[in-house]
């Protein structure tokens, strides 16, 4: 499994920040190989060639806990984790975001060694749209 | 020829000055083209990383290393799988202090769109950018070693035209006639053609593209060739139009009317070279055509930059804005690229390889009339 870590701050409050990263649907929107996510945030749908080379068309999300919140991703062969940890800071709040990812099944062996390779990138990406979008609230 | 190390440091330098002049962090290199412009290097599908500021970084496999190090005085990464290939260019990303950090990549013929893509997906935090707007002001003018290598690759192409007039005949194949000159000019010293050359024989001829085919030559066809032999790494392009028999008299007068243009063209080039653009030298032309009764039949496109690649910039066929480049000295051109195509007649072309220098030098010199064979 790869991991990856990073902190940022937000010139917004916790509560705000809380109630933001709780709908999966702007989570995924913040991941350069989410396509599209369904109405209800629930669904995420991966991008070329992503899709293509983890045969993985979506990923079903769910929030697994609230405090700090922790979420899963889950398609056919690729699962994606986050937690985020939130706190009240002099500027704002501070964002601590861990992610994870794994191949699955029969892809696994495949798709793990770029995994690894590709987490950190995939995080930078994710973090700096992430602050973007809140900080825009 | 040997190009001392100086002159490849001398390119990167200025690469790097232009990256920094872009706000452009790094470049990735993954043509053979630009990767021996800036080592000298030859490597079967090479990947270089060039920093804005540093020294560059080839990425190699483990056993080339140490022929790498030595040919190019750099240091070298190595891997022994795809995977440690792309830890090598993402780690160096990576390490990259930016939230989000530019890379040009070369986005032409010699890059897949797959890789470019696959790229992108790996490195999501990174800004992909055109690698042309970083290599072409260094390669589009010429320094006095690569046009060395340029007069060879011109000499070659003539010797391979020579082949050509002597193999034309009826009953020959296409095929047979570019086989026969591939072999002819590789075993003279050529290490390529830089694309499969052109035998259009008869309608084919109108074609604005070519290749060999099984078809037979027989009398009375118009025969377009088209050879660009490669020295060193570096084209030539030419081409003739030949006639199997006797040419008629609307086959001249097309011919000549060509062949006027391709001359009307150097002479203005000599006279407003650092002057006249690729677009006024168009406009040109189609006055001329349009003069001489051929308006519609000759399709734009008649100069194009040649080098390393045989068709870079200027090469307004494939980058339109590039009509809007100066010819300057320090160039080197095909002129007469594109078909004056005349059906009924059959298709015309005239293509020499030039330097602009204080004076036009042909590179390539073999007999630019309509010529009779068989």
């Amino acid at each position: 499994m790869a991991e990856a870590e990073m902190e940022f701050t937000v010139p917004v409050s916790a509560d705000e920040v809380k109630s933001r990263i709780r709908d999966m649907g702007f989570v995924g929107r913040c991941f350069k190989f989410v396509g599209d996510v369904s109405r209800d945030g629930r669904i995420w749908r991966v991008k070329a060639p992503m899709s293509a080379i983890t045969q993985t068309k979506e990923l079903e999300t769910r929030v697994l806990s609230q405090d700090p919140i922790e979420w899963e991703a889950e398609g056919k062969h690729l699962l994606w984790r986050g937690v985020f940890e939130v706190e009240e800071s002099e500027e704002g709040t501070k964002i601590k975001v861990r992610l994870s990812v794994e191949g699955l099944g029969s892809m696994a062996p495949i798709i793990n060694p770029m995994a690894g390779m590709q987490i950190e990138g995939q995080l930078r990406y994710f973090a700096k749209k992430l602050r973007e979008e809140l900080s825009r609230t | 020829m040997s190009i001392p190390r100086s002159v490849y440091r001398k390119r990167i330098r200025r690469a790097q000055e232009l990256m920094r002049e872009n706000e452009v962090d790094a470049m990735l290199i993954l043509s053979l083209e630009n990767y021996r412009y800036f080592t000298g290097d030859v490597r079967k599908q090479p990947r270089m990383l060039i920093p804005s500021e540093n020294e560059p970084t080839p990425i190699v496999f483990e056993s080339e290393r140490e022929e790498v190090e030595r040919r190019t005085g750099l240091q070298a990464k190595t891997y022994r799988s795809l995977p440690e290939m792309l830890s090598a260019v993402i780690s160096f990303l990576n390490s990259l202090e930016k939230d989000t950090p530019v890379v040009a990549v070369e986005m032409e013929f010699s890059t897949p769109a797959f890789l470019i893509e696959r790229f992108r997906m790996a490195n999501p935090h990174v800004e992909v950018v055109d690698a042309k707007q970083i290599v072409s002001p260094l390669r589009k003018i010429k320094d006095r070693y690569e046009i060395e290598l340029m007069k060879k690759a011109g000499k070659l192409a003539d010797i391979a035209m020579e082949r050509a007039a002597d193999l034309l005949k009826p009953g020959i194949s296409e095929r047979d006639v570019a086989l026969e000159v591939e072999y002819y000019v590789r075993k003279k010293g050529a290490e390529r053609l830089s694309f499969p050359m052109f035998v259009n024989s008869g309608e084919r001829s109108l074609w604005l593209h070519g290749m060999a085919t099984d078809k037979i030559i027989e009398k009375g066809d118009v025969v377009l060739i088209d050879i660009g032999p490669v020295y060193q790494g570096y084209c030539a392009d030419i081409t003739r139009t030949f006639v199997v028999g006797s040419a008629g008299s609307e086959q001249k007068r097309a011919h000549e009317a060509y062949l006027r243009m391709q001359e009307r063209v150097i002479e203005r080039i000599e006279e407003k070279k650092n002057e006249i653009t690729v677009l006024e030298l168009e406009r040109e032309n189609s006055e001329f055509m349009k003069a001489m009764g051929y308006n519609g039949l000759y399709v734009r496109g008649f100069v194009h930059g040649i080098g390393l690649g045989f068709e870079e910039t200027p090469f307004p066929t494939i980058f339109p804005e590039d009509l809007r480049e100066t010819i300057s000295k320090g160039m080197t051109l095909s002129v007469g690229h594109s078909v004056l195509s005349i059906k009924g007649a059959g298709g015309f072309r005239i293509e020499d390889t030039i330097h602009v220098g204080d004076r036009v030098a042909h590179l390539t010199n073999f007999d630019r009339k309509l010529l009779e064979v068989g």
